[in-house]
């Protein structure tokens, strides 16, 4: 469904947790002005923000939507990427909230515990991808996690490979249909060429040097 | 007659707790099953994502994930706003609030001798968005969101709740939401069902930092 509504989407230049909004934006071909903030013009603009966080989504000029699964999940509803009733809509939502606990973990360790936690964290990846690798191989289009149709999950979860890859190439060796996915969805035409955009390459996954 | 929610937990209130709040004070009725210890892992594999807690609807539709759960029943039950936007406005402020609650649950599960004081001296921050945000509301309509009672208002109270679980003076320099944890404690069924053995004898978590 094609929706008349404006959208400003706001972001400091890394990817983080604003990339999942733009895959969707630009896969979907939903237009949208990316606001980008720096250190510099970071301090004025904070003070406009719902949270004093990024990112911020500005609808039609004065509706702000803060955090951003929350934008994430609006933008899934409006572009019929969230099911046809209640239920799958809390059953795509339940699948984004377990990609929201392994994402949680991994920015944790980024920021908090490189050193130390980066190989355990490693190793744990394969049993926290485990229920994705077997929604996949469950499903007969296992180019997507749910509904047998692209669906919200879908996007957050490759966002989260993403990083997931940047960190270890080999994560998803030991998980063929999480593999598959990865490659399938990452060469959706928009998504490629998406993330073949220059400034988008050389934006870091983390506010850290780490990734 | 069956019922058509069952909610299914371990015996603490935990993440639960901000959904049996909630149903009990809309005075919806749901069967509650609890695992102990002993007999979850043998029955782990029946869950998805393996963990709790997961609403069942009508017999056999299963939710897990508990913001999923709250978010779900809050649709089913008006308390998610009238349309998207609406949604987005209430989800903005339930999720700020589940990650101030989730945070605490972190502090008591995760390294509480390590993360106890770093949480509490970022509280005064973190509860001055909840405090303004309510400041600025009418004498008669003190919610999070939309106005009115949403999904958001439970969960501040369930987050409230925990707060001075593990600091009793946890409000003393917010007064706002002090008053608002003391007139929401006061609704009818909400009280009622914090004054059952069941709620007052159901420990708060599963870790002696936090009973």
């Amino acid at each position: 469904a094609m929706s008349s509504n404006t959208y400003e989407l706001t972001y400091f230049p890394v990817k983080g947790l604003g990339n999942m909004i733009r895959l969707i934006l630009e896969d979907q071909s939903i237009k949208y002005k990316f606001n980008l903030i720096t250190k510099d013009t970071w301090a004025d603009f904070k003070p406009t923000t719902p949270f004093g966080q990024l990112p911020v989504l500005t609808i039609n000029g004065k509706t702000k939507i803060s955090q951003s699964h929350t934008i994430a999940r609006y933008l899934g509803r409006e572009h019929g990427l969230m099911g046809s009733n209640n239920i799958e809509q809390a059953q795509i939502e339940m699948w984004i909230d377990q990609t929201i606990d392994i994402r949680m973990k991994f920015l944790r360790m980024i920021y908090e515990n490189y050193e130390a936690g980066k190989q355990p964290f490693l190793e744990s990846v394969p049993a926290l991808l485990e229920p994705f690798e077997k929604q996949l191989a469950s499903q007969e289009d296992r180019t997507h996690l749910l509904l047998g149709k692209i669906t919200l999950v879908d996007y957050i979860f490759f966002d989260l490979l993403l990083a997931l890859v940047a960190l270890s190439p080999s994560c998803s060796d030991s998980l063929p249909s999480v593999k598959a996915f990865y490659e399938a969805f990452g060469g959706r035409e928009k998504i490629a060429a998406f993330l073949n955009r220059d400034d988008i390459k050389e934006a870091k996954f983390t506010g850290t040097d780490h990734l | 007659m069956s019922q058509k929610y069952e909610l299914t937990y371990l015996p603490a209130k935990g993440k639960a707790n901000l959904i049996r709040l909630m149903l009990a004070d809309q005075g919806i009725p749901y069967k509650y099953t609890e695992y102990d210890r002993a007999n979850w892992p043998a029955a782990k594999p029946n869950y998805p994502f393996k963990q709790l807690p997961v609403l069942t609807v009508d017999g056999s539709i299963q939710i897990a994930q508990s913001h999923s759960i709250a978010r779900y029943l809050a649709r089913e039950h008006g308390l998610m706003g009238s349309n998207s936007i609406e949604q987005a406005q209430v989800d903005m402020w339930l999720d700020q609030t589940l990650d101030l609650r989730n945070r605490l649950l972190n502090v008591v599960h995760i390294d509480f001798e390590k993360l106890l004081q770093p949480f509490l001296n970022s509280l005064p921050d973190m509860l001055e968005i909840f405090e303004t945000r309510l400041a600025a509301q009418p004498a008669s309509a003190k919610h999070l969101a939309l106005g009115k009672l949403t999904i958001a208002d439970y969960a501040l109270f369930d987050v409230l709740y925990y707060l001075q679980l593990l600091r009793p003076e946890s409000l003393d320099n917010t007064p706002v939401l002090k008053a608002f944890y003391t007139e929401f404690a006061a609704r009818p069924k909400l009280r009622a069902y914090m004054e059952t053995d069941e709620f007052k004898c159901l420990r708060a978590t599963g870790s002696p930092h936090l009973q």
